[in-house]
């Protein structure tokens, strides 16, 4: 009975300990198949915004799989994904990349929404020539680092700073603290921030960091309010956001806090209540939504039974730009070829129209988002900020 | 008045250190077990609750009903797993422990998912000369106190509790006395579960949990443990206050980051002045 049972026990944690590879559908049909590599925290602090990249990425498998796959030299392709999960640590995302590239033979990998990661991964899927997109990572210096098979499909810190000077300048605020994440992302902003506020006459009167699996900020946000800032600049994954915007509404309902595009507004709407949440505003990933948007939100509320955001936009729009270069290349062997084909591409995806830069970086109109009655407004950041923001 | 806004941080999250620390050196000095689970017992609790609390039941008794539920696991994890283990080697429950505690988790990733919980309650504050604290918080230090208050009555005042020091003080003993260690041993496992998921469930309430959220309160249980006295409950409150303390003296004047790195520094600097714990009356 015992024997059986710690065997039993055994085998469960096996089963448990081994890392979580969820393999996409399998095809033994002889079809042909391009495999793609997907690589996103789908556990551990950042576990919420991950799953929702991922299954955008999904539902952009599927639906391409459905209509016949992609053609290649007149031949017909379907993808096979195959996913790891990266827990939100660095050593998973490592042991990830190399199981893509050393045992499944990948030559293509979406992901990570972590810059942390994503810059890890580089150190493998680089000099392997393997070409990865990250459709979600923000922080500048990956697309500083000289990489040629790194693309990012996505709106990055850089993108915020105007807007958010335009916004600190029109609401005179002279006096801001920075809160963010201690990794590459919060750190890019850091590095980002300052001078040009400091440029434009903002002073920052304290830069504060907090770590992704803190669920407690009482104290953080204490120091902050300790600092008397104005306003206070804000780099937070939903994950985080939220308790973030909760428990700031308790310690400091008198300082504003302007988050620079990893939270979603929803979410914080959501937890705060209309009446609290009135007027908060934010960067935002993607712009008004349209027709296109639409019809996705449909389809992935069939599928998942939840309202899908920018993340689920951005990890379809990802499976997308893939299949465009693919196509347009020609082969699913040369990576060099692929490169050359994003270089040239233009595609109009849910979070916008996107090309890409010699570095790697993408061309995005960037946008900003806020709280108005109730409901999340969508607006471009070229175009008039809402009156009441003074 | 950052300093003392920090100290009154400090009671909320360490009458919640509290709880999950006196199950772990009731658990840790009675039974000899090392339950690194412990973590994943608080995440039951903090889970229980939400639910319940979603489903409109009232936030005292899904608190009450989440003990109940976790006492339960709690037992068939000592009957179920630790009955089995030789106690005398101390490390082989732990190591049983990391087994018990991996598998809780993935299993709750696989029932509640990997997303973060938690109970959006009153965010209504008082503001008592600057210092600001929330309804929820303070309630969360009344109620924790209030069973703190609970178990030292039971311990001191009734039979089952003289049965329980007496088991702690001397086992072979005690059973010559009469006394039914094996039923002792399960039911303290009960309790010490049952206050862990006390822990969880006010957490709950404040900030949000997730499946992997209970390695850190474990991990700091074990420390408190030891900072306190093995089997000490006196030891495992003052540490538990003290370990709160510091850390958040670190985060609000150095940086968040810190405040593992303080709980570590804590156990090292316990075991090299006094390793049986402030209070320790047991040495291994």
């Amino acid at each position: 009975m015992l024997r059986v049972f710690a065997l039993v026990s055994l085998v469960m944690l096996l089963i448990s300990g081994c890392g979580g590879q969820i393999t996409g559908s399998a095809d033994s049909q002889g079809e042909k198949v391009v495999k793609v590599g997907v690589l996103e925290p789908l556990t551990g602090a950042i576990a919420e915004t991950g799953n929702w990249v991922a299954n955008g990425v999904k539902l952009a498998i599927e639906n391409i799989n459905n209509s016949g796959g992609i053609t290649i030299n007149g031949e017909k392709y379907k993808i096979k994904p195959i996913i790891y999960d990266t827990a939100t640590k660095i050593n998973e995302a490592m042991n990830g990349i190399n199981k893509l590239v050393s045992q499944d033979k990948v030559k293509f990998v979406l992901g990570t929404m972590l810059t942390d990661q994503t810059a890890a991964i580089m150190q493998v899927a680089e000099p392997n020539k393997v070409l990865v997109i990250s459709s979600v990572s923000a922080g500048d210096k990956l697309t500083k680092q000289g990489w040629k098979y790194f693309f990012r499909a996505a709106p990055y810190n850089n993108m915020s700073i105007d807007t958010a000077i335009d916004v600190c300048t029109r609401m005179n605020k002279k006096k801001i603290a920075m809160l963010v994440s201690n990794d590459a992302w919060g750190k890019s902003y850091v590095s980002l921030f300052p001078p040009a506020m400091e440029k434009a006459g903002i002073e920052v009167v304290g830069i504060e960091y907090y770590e992704l699996h803190q669920a407690d900020y009482s104290t953080t946000l204490n120091k902050i309010k300790s600092l008397n800032p104005e306003l206070v600049i804000l780099g937070a994954r939903t994950d985080n956001a939220v308790a973030i915007f909760q428990q700031a509404m308790q310690i400091m309902p008198d300082i504003p806090l302007y988050e620079q595009g990893g939270a979603i507004p929803e979410k914080v709407l959501e937890a705060l209540g209309p009446e609290k949440a009135n007027h908060l505003f934010f960067a935002s990933r993607n712009g008004p939504e349209g027709e296109e948007v639409a019809k996705f939100k449909e389809q992935y509320k069939k599928k998942f039974g939840e309202e899908p955001f920018s993340f689920s936009y951005s990890g379809y729009d990802s499976v997308y730009i893939l299949a465009a270069a693919l196509e347009k290349a020609g082969t699913i062997e040369d990576t060099d070829k692929v490169r050359e084909a994003m270089l040239s591409l233009k595609y109009k995806g849910l979070i916008g129209d996107y090309s890409f830069q010699p570095n790697g970086e993408v061309n995005l109109r960037g946008a900003i988002a806020y709280i108005e009655d109730g409901k999340v407004i969508r607006q471009w950041a070229d175009q008039p900020l809402p009156e009441w923001l003074k | 008045m950052l300093f003392i806004q920090l100290v009154v941080d400090s009671l909320v999250l360490g009458s919640i250190y509290a709880l999950m620390a006196i199950g772990f050196t009731m658990i840790f000095g009675i039974l000899h077990i090392i339950n690194l689970a412990h973590g994943e017992l608080f995440v039951l609790g903090a889970f229980t609750a939400f639910f319940l609390v979603g489903a409109g039941v009232n936030f005292i008794l899904a608190l009450l009903i989440a003990m109940l539920v976790v006492a339960i696991l709690g037992l068939i994890m000592e009957r179920g797993v630790y009955r089995f283990i030789k106690k005398e080697a101390v490390l082989n429950t732990m190591l049983a422990s990391i087994g018990l505690s991996l598998f809780l988790q993935n299993v709750y990733i696989l029932i509640f998912g990997p997303q973060t919980q938690q109970i959006y309650g009153s965010t209504e504050t008082i503001n008592l000369l600057g210092i600001i604290i929330t309804w929820q918080r303070l309630i969360l230090v009344i109620i924790a106190v209030t069973v703190v208050i609970l178990l030292n009555l039971l311990v001191k005042r009734t039979w089952f509790g003289k049965a329980l020091r007496a088991t702690a003080l001397d086992p072979q003993v005690a059973q010559l006395m009469g006394i039914d260690t094996g039923r002792i041993r399960a039911v303290t496992f009960a309790l010490g579960s049952a206050l862990a998921a006390a822990a969880g469930a006010l957490l709950v309430s404040i900030i949000p949990v997730s499946a992997t959220s209970g390695f850190i309160p474990a991990t700091k249980a074990f420390i408190i443990t030891i900072f306190g006295g093995i089997g000490s409950i006196t030891g495992a409150i003052v540490g538990a206050l003290l370990l709160a303390l510091a850390e958040n003296l670190a985060a609000g004047y150095i940086a968040s980051s810190y405040t593992n790195m303080i709980a570590y520094a804590f156990l090292v600097l316990v075991l090299l002045i006094r390793p049986d714990g402030i209070f320790g009356r047991r040495s291994f």
